[in-house]
């Protein structure tokens, strides 16, 4: 199919116009703030719950209590990053390790960032951080740092950058529960990815 | 997906005397459209934004070729391929390929426009593969056998029972018991049995609403999380897009991400933003390790070249045909193929050829609300003057059309015999008013006069004009 892309660059050099230097177009809108309260304001409107405490210890009991709080059974999955973490030592719960095999009601794993404009979490592919447990349990929790909250999206791309210098595999930008609204445009949550998200806000300095 | 638009004024009859399609359509303007206004209404500088998107997706068009070199060198330094597919065939025949590349004998599907556009399904149906879209509208429509009525609420003309009708003449009873009332009974049921079909698919293809071309990304939204599901279970994920899906930069796409979810169904951002750079790295326990983009031009790059340019903005938001008066009387399905609405009107004949949908373009009153509402600011009524223009040229309207309009304009250029040919109409109309004054019907019009009158004209637009003008000076 070398001919279908010679033929198509070739058109599409017909096409050309005069190039619009970026600086045309770079000036940031938004008006958010990296706050933890916009981040809430976001998250809540989504349906999504959080949680906030300030050490590892309390992690384990918050993920404990929204378990039952929930009516979930007491498998979690864990992703790699949480253990290395340090966190749910203690954890009297049966855990296994990510990835999940499809069918497990419940997994908890470590955001990257926080986007304050919206309430969403942010979720690199890694070894430590697999995609699947985004997306197969019902319920979803997630532990993010409350000093890993940024603006907006653009933010995070900066951030991204500096830090890592290129794109992982796949980042996801997750904003509140699985939805869908394709029977008679009614909202119904849990359609293929979590039916809850649950987010553990971790504020280290108390 | 062969195109019925030829028979537009048969399937508008039909979908105006389907009473479950009448019912199903009352819920679209009032759902989509109170959602954006809300969405929209909170937004700061929304119409900065609405400037500044123009300009990104101007930006990207003015030198398309480099930013799609650009992004094809980023893809393959990620461990992806690219492939280039100037007609639908090109593009069928290489998804096909993919698929046997990868001896696959299922194949998962998140919602694709281009995948319909192409007629995708059929073809990896022909070729043996098992194909299950995912997105719930879609899989609804799937196994009704129908294309999309909406694009981004394909199913959005189905009333509940009949999908439950559906799930009971699919779903295998002996697994899943059925028995479905609610809305989450239903959905709760495509959801057990999607479950299996995505841990056993050796394919997944998904859309894309945007690629990135400094970093080689593809970005893919959703709500449901189907959409990941297909990219990150299979050991293939192939993207079918459209070339002119490229923006220069992941910048870009933030701005772009801001008002597509606004526009669409009023949610500040969808559920899910994705955004998938290549293959699986060496160290990653998930993931596809074979990556393929499609890209498609299927007439794209022609219109790059022409004066229908401006409608390679589009970002398929939807928010035109959720605004539009026509769509809304008749659905989707009347416009024939996979685009409906006034960006259907556009898109169809430019893709399919106009002769196919002439009538398309005429299924528009210009009333500028599409336009009003496009957050790429895309002027619809103008492209769709400029196609009645082209039909026009290309004798594609009908002879009464033509004749009528012929005669218009003859006498349109001769003002003493235009005004006595008016003041005659005046004293015809007055023999089919009544007393009160009203028009209650006319020939030629009866539909419309059906369900309106109109107020009997006393005095021609000149007459009165004289009369204004007299009334001005005293």
């Amino acid at each position: 199919m070398t001919d279908a892309r010679a033929n198509i660059l070739a058109r599409l050099q017909q096409g050309r116009r005069k190039p619009i230097p970026e600086e045309v177009v770079n000036a940031k809108i938004t008006s958010s703030d990296a706050s933890i309260e916009q981040f809430i304001r976001g998250l809540e409107k989504v349906s999504g719950t959080y949680e906030t405490v300030t050490t590892a210890q309390q992690i384990t009991g918050a993920i404990e209590a929204y378990l039952k709080q929930v009516s979930a059974s007491n498998l979690l999955v864990v992703a790699p990053a949480i253990t290395k973490a340090g966190l749910l030592v203690n954890s009297s719960l049966p855990l296994q390790p990510a990835p999940t095999r499809g069918n497990e009601e419940n997994a908890v794993t470590l955001a990257y960032a926080g986007i304050a404009e919206t309430g969403s979490l942010v979720m690199l592919s890694s070894a430590d951080t697999p995609v699947t447990t985004n997306f197969l349990p019902d319920n979803f929790i997630c532990v993010l740092k409350t000093k890993n909250i940024v603006n907006d999206m653009e933010s995070l791309w900066a951030r991204l950058q500096s830090e890592q210098g290129t794109m992982p595999r796949c980042v996801n930008i997750i904003t509140g529960p699985s939805r869908t609204a394709d029977v008679e445009q009614t909202i119904q949550m849990g359609a293929h990815g979590p039916r809850r998200v649950h987010v553990i806000l971790w504020n280290e300095l108390g | 997906m062969k195109s019925t638009s030829a028979q537009f004024n048969t399937n508008v009859r039909r979908a105006l005397h389907d009473v479950t399609l009448q019912q199903a359509l009352l819920r679209v303007g009032p759902g989509f459209v109170d959602h954006r206004r809300q969405a929209l209404a909170v937004l700061p500088d929304a119409e900065n934004l609405r400037i500044r998107a123009r300009e990104i997706k101007e930006r990207a068009l003015a030198s398309l070729d480099h930013y799609l070199l650009e992004f094809e060198k980023n893809v393959q330094a990620n461990g992806g391929q690219v492939h280039w597919a100037q007609t639908a065939e090109q593009a069928n025949a290489i998804c096909v390929e993919l698929c046997k590349q990868a001896r696959a004998r299922s194949v998962i599907k998140g919602k694709t426009m281009v995948g319909e556009e192409v007629g995708l399904n059929d073809a990896l149906e022909a070729a043996g593969l098992e194909t299950i879209e995912t997105d719930l509208g879609e899989y609804i429509i799937q196994l009704a056998k129908e294309p999309p009525s909406h694009i981004i609420a394909p199913a959005i003309h189905k009333t509940r029972k009949q999908i439950v009708d559906l799930f009971d003449r699919f779903h295998d009873r002996s697994l899943y018991p059925g028995h479905l009332e609610s809305v989450a009974d239903i959905v709760n049921e495509a959801r057990a049995v999607m479950r299996s079909k995505y841990l056993a698919a050796d394919v997944g293809i998904t859309g894309a609403n945007f690629l990135i071309a400094e970093t080689g990304t593809t970005v893919l939204v959703t709500n449901e999380g189907n959409g990941d599901l297909c990219s990150s279970l299979p050991d293939t994920h192939i993207i079918i897009a459209g070339i002119e899906k490229v923006l220069p930069t992941l910048n870009d796409a933030a701005v772009l991400l801001r008002l597509l979810a606004r526009n669409a169904t009023g949610q500040d951002i969808t559920s899910y933003t994705s955004f998938f750079t290549g293959a699986r790295r060496a160290d990653d326990s998930d993931g596809p390790n074979n990556f393929h983009i499609v890209l498609v031009d299927n007439g794209r790059s022609d219109m790059l070249n022409s004066e229908y340019r401006d409608m390679l903005r589009c970002i398929r938001c939807g928010a035109c045909m959720n605004h539009c008066p026509v769509y809304g009387a008749v659905g989707g399905h009347a416009y024939g193929w996979v685009y409906p609405g006034p960006m259907g009107s556009v898109l169809t004949p430019l893709m399919n050829g106009l002769a196919q949908s002439s009538a398309l373009p005429n299924a528009s009153t210009l009333c500028g609300r599409c336009e009003e509402v496009c957050p790429m600011s895309i002027p619809l009524p103008q492209l769709l003057r400029q196609l009645r223009n082209d039909g026009h040229k290309q004798q594609l309207d009908s002879w009464s059309a033509r004749s009528t309009l012929a005669l218009w304009a003859w006498l349109a250029r001769r003002p003493k015999l235009y005004r006595s040919a008016t003041s005659l109409s005046l004293l015809v109309l007055r023999l089919f008013g009544r007393a009160d004054g009203r028009l209650r019907h006319l020939p030629m019009i009866s539909g419309w006069m059906a369900s309106r009158d109109l107020p009997t004209p006393k005095s021609s637009f000149m007459q009165q004009w004289k009369q204004h003008q007299g009334d001005a000076d005293d």
